[in-house]
């Protein structure tokens, strides 16, 4: 009996509890604007360009949170923005659809891109900071105001360093092989700076900063090849004195091609030149 | 021990059934929702940014413990544009960019693309490389007061803030461009001026007396650190920034003197080149005075070195009007004789020999002996009549003489520092009789 009558108590705390809960608490409207936000004619475009297709946000707009806060720096001009984005298109996601397919960017690729107008200088070398490329999602691109677009030397050096950031977001998909780092280690160096590009070639770096270590060295050797001609490259490697930095630097490019075949079922070459000749397009 | 357990579930479901019953419901602060009540917060500050239709006057000081600031026109339209100008430098042209209000730290001006305001964060800037004027794209709307908005630095948030108050000008395009003009043209007359002596000063009235400071103004900044040296010896300083408008200039920090604030200078040309605040009866005055406010750094003419060669590769270091006056002459002498003056010499200062000064030009090498005594951190020149040139000559040159040694209360002497990146020093020798003529030496 005693049983029953816990039960029932039991049962009415329960009820009690139930019914003290108040349901004017209840989820409400949505308190989050998302509501579209004033979209200029450029914004548009980058939309339907670069948004839709392949879900890649091109930033432009200020946002001080984008960007390191201590550096001093400062958007774009407006008019800078869509020749860039339209090289981005061009020399990097155009070549890259054709050779791996119309989905490759879109299932291997940065989500944002943040276009930023002045240098980034560093203050503690006496360097500037090209691009940055975040956790494989975010490419920033610095000094585009300062690009000029009849001068290939001054193009290829954005497309350098999104051909850069972009052979690491995919080395974080794929590693490259631990050999790559053995090949010839002794000359990675954190004061990069102090050497010039000869000096690294004749020293098996295909640039100064390639010099810096393992990742960087990989990446360089494809940002080169990917803003070369073919014939370019191999008078590059051809030119250095020192005949077993030839050799070191063809292994290395040997194991990129073998990285992209193996990887991406890319070859590399046929990117080359397409890449190449996107950018001569850009320039003429 | 069963009866134990079934005792403690039972306190237990009583108190869960007494605290359910308690009473949570918070105290409503605010009417609206937190996105509510940020979305009024930034509809109120783009309604204020809207609502003057010619724009606002902005006076951005970006840091005011380094730098001066500024003067902005800014017209912000309903599209997200703002066209803007500015007295940063001389390309005033209007330019449009875009801008937003967001909601960050608190609701912010976001200068969104490049414009006349990036100028301050430039980083590529001649002279402040890395850093500019440490400026700032994004700006923390603070206050509203008189219609009087201020703003402050997202990131220097004690020392920048950019100040906005109606334009009421009626043609802004045209207004504006010609107000920055007009400031720009102060800020490089303020250092420029053919008027401006080699004694710029701060004075303040201070009870009965008159506190003077040597104004120590610094044209790539635009920032002062006026001194003044008491009879002790002893050294006291202030610091502010500087900003030039279209009749006047605007301090920060604002000058303190015993409770009163000097922020607000408007340009007096009835008395020389003065600045003048009145603030409650009390005058403050930034100008150019005839004599030095403290001690100068006097240059040891005749001791340290052999010659003194007219500095022609630092001729800023020579005053706008001595600078006037040599250019002026020198094409007068070109036009009229021919003759090219390729230098100007005082040499054996320091050998114990008859000192004297050289004109060296095209026409032959003319010189004046003279004697010099330096008294004071004053040298005065004496020609003692012996010379190579034809008085025919000489009444040529005398002009030119009269300049460089002619003076009859003699030159301040004064260290400019190094000639050039040489260890060779630099010197200046000021005209007591007219301060506004300085003409600047390297020696060897």
């Amino acid at each position: 009996m005693k049983r029953y009558i816990y039960l029932a108590i039991a049962v009415f705390s329960i009820t009690l509890v139930v019914s003290c809960s108040d349901s004017a608490d209840s989820v409400g409207e949505s308190q989050i604007d998302t509501s579209t936000p004033q979209l200029s004619e450029l914004d548009v475009w980058l939309r339907s360009t670069f948004v839709a297709p392949y879900n890649i946000e091109v930033q432009y707009e200020w946002d001080i949170n984008q960007t390191d806060i201590d550096r001093y720096l400062h958007p774009p001009y407006e008019a800078s923005v869509r020749p860039v984005a339209e090289a981005l298109l061009k020399t990097w996601i155009e070549p890259y659809s054709t050779v791996g397919g119309d989905d490759f960017i879109k299932s291997i690729a940065p989500r944002q891109f943040t276009f930023v107008g002045s240098f980034n200088f560093n203050p503690t070398s006496p360097t500037i900071t090209l691009g940055l490329a975040e956790a494989g999602t975010k490419i920033t691109l610095f000094n585009i105001d300062f690009l000029d677009f009849t001068d290939i030397n001054s193009i290829k050096q954005p497309l350098k360093t999104v051909q850069h950031e972009y052979a690491h977001i995919l080395n974080q998909n794929i590693p490259i092989d631990p050999a790559y780092g053995q090949i010839n280690p002794v000359d990675y160096t954190a004061q990069w700076f102090n050497r010039t590009d000869a000096e690294a070639r004749e020293l098996g770096y295909i640039t100064a900063y390639g010099s810096s270590q393992e990742s960087e060295d990989f990446v360089e050797v494809v940002s080169e090849m990917l803003t070369n001609s073919k014939a370019d490259f191999d008078a590059l490697i051809d030119g250095i004195t020192n005949t077993q930095s030839q050799s070191i630097l063809r292994l290395k490019e040997s194991m990129v091609v073998d990285y992209y075949k193996t990887n991406f079922d890319i070859d590399i070459y046929e990117l080359q030149a397409l890449t190449e000749a996107a950018t001569l397009e850009l320039v003429n | 021990m069963k009866k134990i357990y079934r005792n403690y579930w039972f306190i237990c479901l009583a108190l869960m059934t007494l605290l359910s019953c308690n009473n949570d419901d918070g105290e409503v602060l605010f009417a609206d929702t937190p996105a509510e009540r940020i979305a009024q917060q930034n509809g109120e500050l783009l309604n204020l940014l809207l609502a003057e239709a010619q724009g606002y006057k902005g006076v951005y000081f970006p840091k005011n413990n380094e730098f001066g600031g500024f003067t902005f026109y800014m017209k912000f339209n309903a599209d997200g544009t703002v066209q803007t100008t500015s007295d940063f430098d001389s390309e005033t042209a209007i330019e449009t960019s875009s801008y937003e209000v967001r909601f960050g730290t608190s609701s912010e001006l976001v200068f969104t693309t490049r414009g006349h305001v990036q100028k301050l964060s430039n980083p590529s800037l001649t002279g402040a490389i890395g850093t500019g004027f440490k400026g700032t794209s994004v700006f923390q709307y603070f206050s509203n007061e008189n219609g009087v908005i201020t703003f402050r630095d997202v990131r220097n948030t004690n020392t920048g803030h950019f100040v906005f108050t109606a334009t009421n000008f009626t043609d802004f395009e045209t207004e504006s461009v010609a107000s920055v003009t007009a400031s720009l043209a102060n800020r490089e007359n303020f250092v420029n001026s053919s008027a401006v002596t080699a004694f710029p000063f701060l004075s303040v009235e201070n009870g009965g007396g008159l506190d003077e400071y040597a104004l120590n103004y610094d044209n790539v900044n635009i920032f002062a650190n006026p001194t003044t040296q008491a009879d002790d010896g002893s050294v006291t300083d202030v610091e502010f920034g500087i900003a030039f408008t279209e009749d006047g200039l605007i301090i920060s920090p604002p000058l303190e003197v015993n409770g009163t604030s000097f922020e607000s200078f408007t340009f007096d040309a009835t008395s020389g080149f003065e600045y003048i605040s009145t603030v409650g009866g009390v005058t403050a005055k930034i100008g150019y005075g005839n004599t030095p406010v403290t001690p100068l750094d006097a240059y040891a003419f005749g001791v340290r070195a052999y010659a003194g060669v007219f500095n022609q590769d630092e001729r800023y270091k020579s005053s706008t009007a001595f600078n006037n006056f040599y250019d002026g002459y020198a094409a007068f002498l070109l036009n009229t004789y021919g003759v090219v003056v390729g230098n100007v010499v005082l040499w054996e200062l320091n050998t114990g020999n008859v000192p004297y000064i050289e004109f060296i030009t095209n026409a032959g090498r003319f010189w004046y002996d003279l004697n010099f005594e330096v008294t004071d951190g004053i040298v005065v020149f004496t020609l003692t009549g012996a010379t190579n040139a034809s008085a025919g000559v000489t009444a040529i040159f005398q002009p030119l003489i009269d300049a460089f040694v002619g003076a009859p209360s003699g030159y301040y002497l004064l260290n400019t520092g190094n000639y050039l990146n040489f260890s060779n020093r630099s010197y200046s020798l000021i005209n007591v009789d007219d301060p506004t003529m300085t003409i600047n030496y390297w020696d060897f």
